[in-house]
C-alpha cells in the first residue's frame, strides 16, 4: 500500500486534482472539505503528509497546522500549504505555524509530484 | 414621507411681478363687470377675484406682493426629510441590487462547480485511457525490436531472420543434394563400365574352360587308344575336364550375379539421375521469394515498430496536455475565490449603506448626521484595505514552490 496523503481544500475541483495527480503515481489519497474535517480525518488516520489550503470555512490553513503540530503524531510529519495566498507575510506565518512548504495555486502536477517525493519518497 | 403639503417647484412659484400681473388682469376683469353689468355681479366679481388671489397666495407660500423667502427651519425639515428619503430609496435599491447580483454570482459559481467536476473526471478518464494506449504501444515495441526482447527470449525480428536463415538452408541443402546426386550419376556410369568389363574377363574365363574341356575330351580319347598303358592318363583327363565344367558353372553364377548387379545398379542409377535432372529452379526461385518475403516482413515489422514509437510518443504528448489541463482547470478555484470577495465586498457595501443612512436618522442636525457618516465610511475604507487580497494571481501559470 502507497504513502497516505490527507488533502484539505474547500474547492472540490482542488481536491480531485490533487487526488488525481497523487493516485496516478501510487499514492493513497484521503480528502477533507476544511480545517475541521481535515484535524478530524487526520486524527482518524496517520497520514504520511498534510497539503491544506488556506483560506477555508471553519478552521483555515494556518490554525489546522498550528494545531496538527500540537499533536504528537504530527510534530514530524510534512505539511504543505497550498493555496492562492502568495504574499511573503502569509508564507512567514506559514513557517512560524510549523509549515514544511508553500505552494502557490495554481499547481502543476508534475511539480506537486517532484515536491511530495521530495519529502516522503 | 408626506410633510403636509407637496414639494416646492421653484418653478412654479409665484414672484412679485407675477402676483402684481395677476392683480392688474383681476382688476381689469372687475372693471369690465362692473362697466357692463350689474353692481350685485360686480360685488360677487369683485370677492371672487379677492378669494382667488388670496388663496393663490397662501398656497403658492406667498403672502405679499414682495418676494420673500420661505423660514430657514422649514426649508432644513424638507431637505432632511428629502435626504432620507434619497439614502433609503439608494439602500433598499441597493440591497435588491445586491440580493440580485449575489444570486447571480451563486449561479456562475455552481455552473462552475459542476463544469469543473465534469472535466477533471474526464480529463481523468482521458489520462487512463492514454496510459493504456501507451502501455499497448511500448508492448508492441518490446515485441518487435530485438534491443527490449520479450519475457520468451525471441524477438519478432529475430523469428524473421532465423525463419529466412532456415529457409536459405534449406535450398542451399536441396541444391547441394542436386550437385552430389550429379557426381553419384558419373560413378554409376564408371562402375557400370567396371561391371561390363568383369563380364568379359567372365567371358575369357569361361572360352578358356570351353577349351580345357575339350582339350581334356581329347587326351580321354587318346588315352582310349593307347589301351591299358593310357589307362591313369585318362582318369587324369576325366579329372581336367571335371575341373573345366566347374569352372564354367562358377563363371556362370559369377555372370548371374553380375547381371543382377547391374540390374540393380541400372535402377539406382535412374533414381539418382531423376533427382540429379529435377529443376532446381523452382529450389532457386522459393529462396527468392523466401528472402523477399521475409525483407517485406521486416520492413513492415519496422513500420509498425515506427508507428508504435509515435503512438507512444503522442501518449506522452497527450499526457504533457492533461498535466497543463490541471493546472488551467485550477482558474475554478482562483474563479471562486475572487467570486466570493466580490461578493464579500458588495455585500460590505450594502452594509455601510444601512449604518450611513441610521447614522443621519440618530442625528437631529443634519450636519452632524452627516459627518458622523463620512467618519463611519473614511473607517470601512481603511478597514477594507487592511483586510486584503485573497487571490492575486493574474494569469494561470503554475505558482511558485518553496520548501522551508
Amino acid at each position: 500500500m502507497g504513502k497516505i496523503v490527507l488533502t484539505v481544500d474547500d474547492s472540490a475541483s482542488i481536491r480531485q486534482m490533487v487526488a488525481f495527480t497523487l493516485k496516478s503515481a501510487g499514492y493513497e489519497v484521503v480528502e477533507a472539505v476544511d480545517g475541521e474535517d481535515g484535524l478530524n480525518k487526520a486524527r482518524g488516520k496517520q497520514a504520511n503528509l498534510v497539503l491544506t489550503d488556506q483560506n477555508m470555512p471553519k478552521m483555515d490553513g494556518l490554525n489546522l497546522i498550528k494545531t496538527l503540530r500540537g499533536l504528537p503524531q504530527y510534530r514530524s510529519i510534512p505539511i504543505l500549504m497550498l493555496t492562492t495566498e502568495s504574499s511573503d507575510a502569509m508564507k512567514a506565518a506559514g513557517k512560524a505555524a510549523g509549515a514544511t512548504g508553500w505552494l502557490v495555486k495554481p499547481f502543476d502536477p508534475q511539480k506537486l509530484l517532484e515536491v511530495v517525493r521530495k519529502v516522503i519518497g | 414621507m408626506s410633510l403636509g403639503s407637496t414639494p416646492i417647484d421653484p418653478g412654479l412659484r409665484l414672484t412679485a411681478t407675477r402676483f402684481i400681473l395677476l392683480v392688474l388682469v383681476a382688476a381689469l376683469t372687475v372693471g369690465l363687470v362692473i362697466w357692463f353689468a350689474d353692481p350685485a355681479w360686480a360685488l360677487v366679481s369683485v370677492a371672487l377675484v379677492a378669494a382667488v388671489v388670496i388663496f393663490l397666495g397662501v398656497r403658492r407660500g406667498v403672502a405679499s406682493a414682495t418676494d420673500t423667502p420661505v423660514p430657514a427651519a422649514d426649508h432644513a425639515a424638507a431637505v432632511r426629510h428629502e435626504l432620507q428619503s434619497l439614502l433609503e430609496e439608494i439602500s433598499r435599491l441597493g440591497a435588491s441590487q445586491c440580493q440580485s447580483s449575489g444570486q447571480d454570482l451563486d449561479r456562475v459559481k455552481g455552473l462552475l462547480a459542476q463544469a469543473i467536476d465534469q472535466l477533471v473526471v474526464s480529463f481523468n478518464e482521458m489520462n487512463h485511457h492514454i496510459q493504456t494506449q501507451r502501455d499497448l504501444a511500448l508492448s508492441i515495441i518490446e515485441g518487435m525490436t530485438e534491443e527490449e526482447r520479450g519475457r520468451e527470449g525471441v524477438s519478432f525480428a529475430e523469428f524473421v531472420m532465423d525463419t529466412s536463415k532456415t529457409m536459405g538452408d534449406f535450398v542451399d541443402n536441396t541444391l547441394n543434394t542436386s550437385k552430389i546426386a550429379m557426381g553419384l550419376v558419373e560413378t554409376m556410369d564408371v562402375i557400370d563400365t567396371e561391371v561390363q568389363a568383369i563380364l568379359g574377363i567372365l567371358g575369357e574365363i569361361e572360352s578358356i574352360s570351353k577349351q580345357t574341356n575339350l582339350l581334356a575330351l581329347n587326351a580321354a580319347i587318346e588315352a582310349a587308344r593307347a589301351g591299358e598303358a593310357g589307362r591313369g592318363f585318362a582318369v587324369v583327363a576325366d579329372e581336367v575336364r571335371a575341373l573345366s565344367q566347374r569352372t564354367n558353372l562358377f563363371s556362370q553364377q559369377i555372370r548371374g550375379r553380375m547381371d543382377s548387379v547391374h540390374g540393380s545398379l541400372n535402377s539406382a542409377n535412374q533414381s539418382i539421375y531423376s533427382v540429379a535432372s529435377m529443376d532446381m529452379n523452382f529450389a532457386l526461385e522459393s529462396k527468392h521469394r523466401v528472402q523477399t518475403t521475409m525483407t517485406r516482413i521486416a520492413e513492415i515489422n519496422k513500420a509498425m515498430s515506427k508507428a508504435a514509437r509515435e503512438i507512444n510518443e503522442h501518449a506522452g504528448q497527450v499526457a504533457s496536455g492533461v498535466n497543463d489541463a490541471v493546472v488551467a482547470l485550477q482558474f475554478q478555484d482562483l474563479t471562486t475565490q475572487l467570486i466570493n470577495h466580490a461578493q464579500a465586498g458588495m455585500a460590505s457595501a450594502h452594509d455601510i449603506a444601512g449604518q450611513v443612512n441610521k447614522a443621519i436618522h440618530q442625528e437631529a442636525d443634519i450636519g452632524r448626521g452627516l459627518a458622523n457618516a463620512r467618519t463611519l465610511l473614511r473607517a470601512q475604507a481603511t478597514s477594507g484595505k487592511a483586510q486584503g487580497h485573497p487571490v492575486k494571481q493574474e494569469s494561470l501559470n503554475s505558482g511558485d514552490i518553496e520548501l522551508f
